[in-house]
């Protein structure tokens, strides 16, 4: 039972588990995310379209400072920013070529701005060059010019002139020749003209400058712009898109399935359902079913509570039949006490009575002597004789006197054994309605008188009686519990060395009365008290007790409505109180009477 | 190829490089252009960031505050050759101005942080510098009895973090620009906010050039240069050192050797000594070099003395912020 439910459970469990697998894979796509990813893609274009028109705007002079070159640089970073933070950086399952594109974007991004930053360092350079060339052309003229020197003035604006094409066109073999001029410019001056010489070298220098980094600073800002940023954006956009749309197809499915799963439930929920309906109708069947057989069960258990209460008697009826047997041997012997001397008494008049037929036919023959007048003297004198004879006999044996004495003491004794047969019979019989009505008083004695045998030799009785009503009870059963408080009190004296005494008090008070029997005995321990009124329990040898005589006492007791108390010490004594009921319907007075709350 | 083509297509192309002469007066095509009045910020990460910029607890041992080597009143340096750092340890490279520094687009000399967020967090680490770590800095800020509550209330539950620690100085930073110089106050067209020596001045900064790389908002920070690009400027020096090598430091391609972030002039005047190696010791000095290594050009007093004349002119407002 206990492991199919637990299967249960499990089975629903999962059920659910797979529902909420299959909800959490329909919705697990934030597409916040992705439109905030593909945005910032997007604007990453803007910015590096801005970036490259920027970098040429500065290489036609359109931007006179770097300015709007530099500010384009946060902008990236705060995408960059983004995008690290995306999906995009994700490190889970099946964002790795997505992450390598990222980074890939990431390493473009720099090379085009490392591209950038030595345009810009070149571009400035070049610049200043280009702008100071004439300048630097005219003073190298000026001072060829003051030291007559015609062939450096031709070459110089032979060389000035080709420099200036060059920069429009770039051509590398032009550079390469223009160079070797210019080396070989510098190289030509053995003047010791100090004024001429740092003319020439400056010429030469920034001519230098021009040469080596015309074609350099355009390739460097071609090759920036040439980054190939845009195709790494959309390369990485492509595969982030058909990622989400393999995720969302992905999800797709996995909504279908959540569709057919959920229907599959609601189907088995269904079949539940009606299986519920049908097996509620098997219910109702077996419910019925149930209730007859509740009904049954009701009977059976009315019988059974019969039949225990029955065996319940039977057990009362025993344990009194123990006790009476017990009694028995007791009883016998108190019958067998009057019955010796009734029967001798008997016995005696029997022996007496013997001569009177003798004395009763000498005086018919007197008599007759007498009557007859035949008679003769002799015969009359010797009859007068035999009667006188009798008479003396009679009066000297104070036969009549003895007889009458003898037969009253008969009359007792069968009395005696008339009122314990009587007792007896009130202690045998099966009476179990409490309809009778009953003086505790004379209960009392009539139990003292049954168990007297027990008590004669090891207590005496104090009888306290007070004045108490009559109670509708069965007295066969309070005599019983009387008797066996009175035979337990006895084996308690006897088991100590004292004279005991019994006090019995009853008394009465406003719809109760009660009775308290108080012995010297050996006392109870509390442990005894504890478990005093429970079945089976003695503190007596085994054969000398059923253990159920207070047991059965209580259970009366309380049947009657009433209540059994004790108060016990050991080496002291017990005290047992019986409060019953005047009246069944009656609530007894359970607050025990002051006398009560004394042992000894 | 046609001649007359050829001369044709010169004239335009040089009609670009020279446009910059022809229409010299008007601002809008100016290469310099005036620091923004207002910049809007948030202003609690102003004050807290003050607070942290001049708080020594943010080194080891409590000696070096941020403010320690930019000094706020001393143009935003220490106007020292190097800056000294905890226990006495002298870095190897002058300390730039610290105003300003919202205009560039990297920072350090090498331009090694891209961010004055990151830029913050350098120092802090630098065991030459602060020589302290996060969890140093944010264990004793913890302590202190303003800074948990002020963290929580701009930046939340989370308080002092690194990043709040360094958004709350970059942001106080930001604010510390110089703006309406009487240079600006030029650009945006009072003619008499300048002498005629100081436009003289600035005609000849950029016809000799320099407006090529300090050009901008910032009159330079925003792009690189070789230091040395008509003259070997190490050659001549001699000790070539680690910090020379400048970008390389950063990137590693060969052509990054002795490149470096071009400075801003905009508080030039005020911020001696100069270069990367603090071996100027004047303004004067420093034009010369540039002069000489960068223009590969010579200038007459005259022209210099206007030139620096008119530097001294971009001197803007010094935002109200003492900060003790």
């Amino acid at each position: 039972m206990w492991r199919n439910k637990y299967f249960s459970s499990l089975l629903v469990i999962a059920a659910f588990s797979i529902l909420i697998f299959l909800y959490v894979k329909t919705s697990s796509v934030n597409v916040e995310l992705y439109t905030n990813t593909i945005t910032a893609l997007r604007d990453l274009l803007r910015i590096d379209a801005d970036w490259s028109a920027e970098a040429l705007k500065t290489r036609a002079a359109l931007n006179q400072d770097f300015d709007p070159l530099a500010e384009v640089l946060p902008q990236i970073r705060s995408v960059k920013t983004k995008l690290s933070k995306s999906e995009l950086a994700d490190s889970n399952d099946g964002f790795s070529e997505i992450n390598q594109l990222l980074e890939d974007l990431f390493e473009k991004i720099k090379e085009k701005d490392q591209n950038i930053e030595l345009f810009k360092s070149g571009h400035a350079i070049l610049r200043n060059s280009i702008r100071f060339l004439p300048t630097a052309e005219k003073e190298l003229i000026n001072q060829a010019e003051a030291a007559k020197n015609i062939a450096l003035q031709v070459s110089v604006k032979n060389i000035s002139g080709r420099i200036y094409a060059y920069i429009l066109l770039p051509d590398t073999n032009v550079k390469d020749d223009l160079q070797t001029q210019v080396n070989a410019l510098f190289a030509s001056d053995k003047s010791n003209n100090s004024e001429l010489t740092n003319a020439l070298i400056r010429f030469t220098n920034h001519a230098k400058v021009i040469l080596e980094r015309v074609d350099v600073t355009k390739e460097l800002l071609d090759k920036a712009i040439a980054t190939p940023t845009v195709n790494a954006i959309e390369k990485l956009a492509a595969s982030y898109n058909a990622f989400h749309n393999k995720r969302l197809a992905t999800i797709e499915s996995f909504r279908i399935a959540l569709m057919s799963y959920s229907t599959f439930l609601v189907l088995v929920l269904i079949v539940f359902g009606l299986k519920l309906k049908t097996s509620y109708r098997a219910l109702n069947v077996a419910n019925t079913a149930l209730v007859t057989a509740n009904e049954n069960l009701e009977q059976k258990v009315e019988e059974r509570t019969r039949k225990l209460k029955e065996s319940q008697i039977q057990l009362v009826q025993s344990e009194k039949m123990a006790a009476v047997g017990q009694m028995v041997a007791g009883v016998a012997h108190e019958i067998n006490t009057p019955l010796g001397y009734v029967h001798s008494n008997i016995e005696i008049i029997h022996d007496l009575m013997g001569n009177v037929e003798e004395v009763i036919g000498d005086f018919v023959k007197f008599c007759e002597l007498m009557r007859s007048p035949s008679a003769n003297e002799e015969s009359i004198n010797s009859q007068v004789l035999v009667v006188n004879d009798h008479v003396s006999n009679l009066s000297k044996n104070d036969l009549l006197k003895e007889s009458k004495h003898l037969l009253t003491d008969a009359k007792y004794g069968l009395e005696q054994i008339s009122d314990i047969v009587v007792n007896l019979k009130d202690f045998s019989r099966m009476d179990r309605s409490r309809e009778h009505e009953f003086n505790v008083n004379d209960g009392i004695e009539s139990t003292l008188k049954i168990a007297y045998n027990s008590y004669k030799h090891v207590a005496t009785i104090k009888k306290d009686f007070g004045d108490v009503p009559n109670t509708l009870c069965s007295p066969s059963q309070i005599n019983q519990v009387f008797l066996n408080i009175i035979t337990n009190a006895v084996h308690a004296i006897r088991d100590v060395d004292k004279q005991g005494v019994i006090t019995i008090k009853t008394g009465a008070s406003k719809n109760s009365v009660f009775v308290s029997i108080k012995d010297n005995g050996t006392g109870m321990s509390e442990e005894v008290q504890k478990h005093l009124f429970e079945p089976f329990f003695t503190t007596k040898d085994v054969g000398q007790g059923t253990g159920l005589g207070l047991s059965i006492s209580h259970s009366i007791i309380k049947e009657h409505k009433g209540a059994i108390k004790l108060l016990s010490k050991e080496g002291v004594g017990s005290n047992f109180l019986i409060i019953l009921p005047i009246r069944v319907s009656n609530v007894i007075d359970i607050t025990a009477p002051q006398s009560f709350e004394k042992i000894a | 190829m046609d001649k007359k083509l050829v001369a044709l297509v010169f004239m335009f192309y040089f009609m670009f490089y020279f446009s910059g002469n022809v229409v010299a007066s008007s601002a809008a095509n100016e290469p310099i252009r005036p620091i923004p009045l207002e910049i809007e910020l948030d202003q609690r990460k102003v004050s807290l960031g003050n607070a942290l910029f001049h708080d020594k607890r943010l080194s080891h041992d409590n000696t070096i505050a941020c403010a320690s080597c930019h000094d706020l009143k001393k143009g935003g340096t220490d106007r020292q050759q190097y800056s000294t750092g905890i226990n006495s340890s002298v870095g190897g490279i002058n300390s730039p101005t610290v105003y300003n520094t919202g205009f560039n687009f990297r920072q350090f000399w090498n331009g090694r942080a891209e961010t004055l967020e990151q830029q913050a967090e350098g120092p802090i680490h630098n065991p030459i510098e602060m020589g302290s770590n996060w969890d140093e800095v944010i264990n004793k800020l913890n302590k202190d009895a303003n800074y948990p509550a002020k963290f929580k209330e701009i930046y939340g539950k989370e308080g002092i973090q690194p990043d709040s620690i360094v958004d709350a100085i970059a942001t106080f930073e930001r604010s510390l620009s110089t703006p309406n110089s009487r240079f600006d106050q030029y650009l945006r067209g009072n003619e008499d906010a300048i002498t005629e020596n100081e436009k003289h001045g600035y005609k000849l900064f950029k016809s000799y050039g320099c407006i090529s790389c300090h050009q901008g908002v910032n009159v330079g920070g925003n792009m690189f240069q070789k230091f040395g690009v008509m003259k070997d400027y190490f050659k001549t020096r001699g000790n070539i050192n680690k910090e020379d090598f400048g970008r390389f430091n950063v990137t590693g391609n060969e052509y990054d050797k002795f490149t470096f972030k071009v400075p801003s002039l905009r508080l030039v005047s005020l911020t001696p000594p100069y270069f990367h190696d603090g071996s100027a010791k004047t303004l004067r000095d420093a034009v010369d070099v540039m002069f000489e290594y960068q223009l590969g050009r010579s200038g007459s007093d005259e022209d210099k003395n206007s030139i620096i004349a008119f530097l001294k002119s971009l001197v803007g407002e010094m935002p109200n912020k003492g900060g003790n």
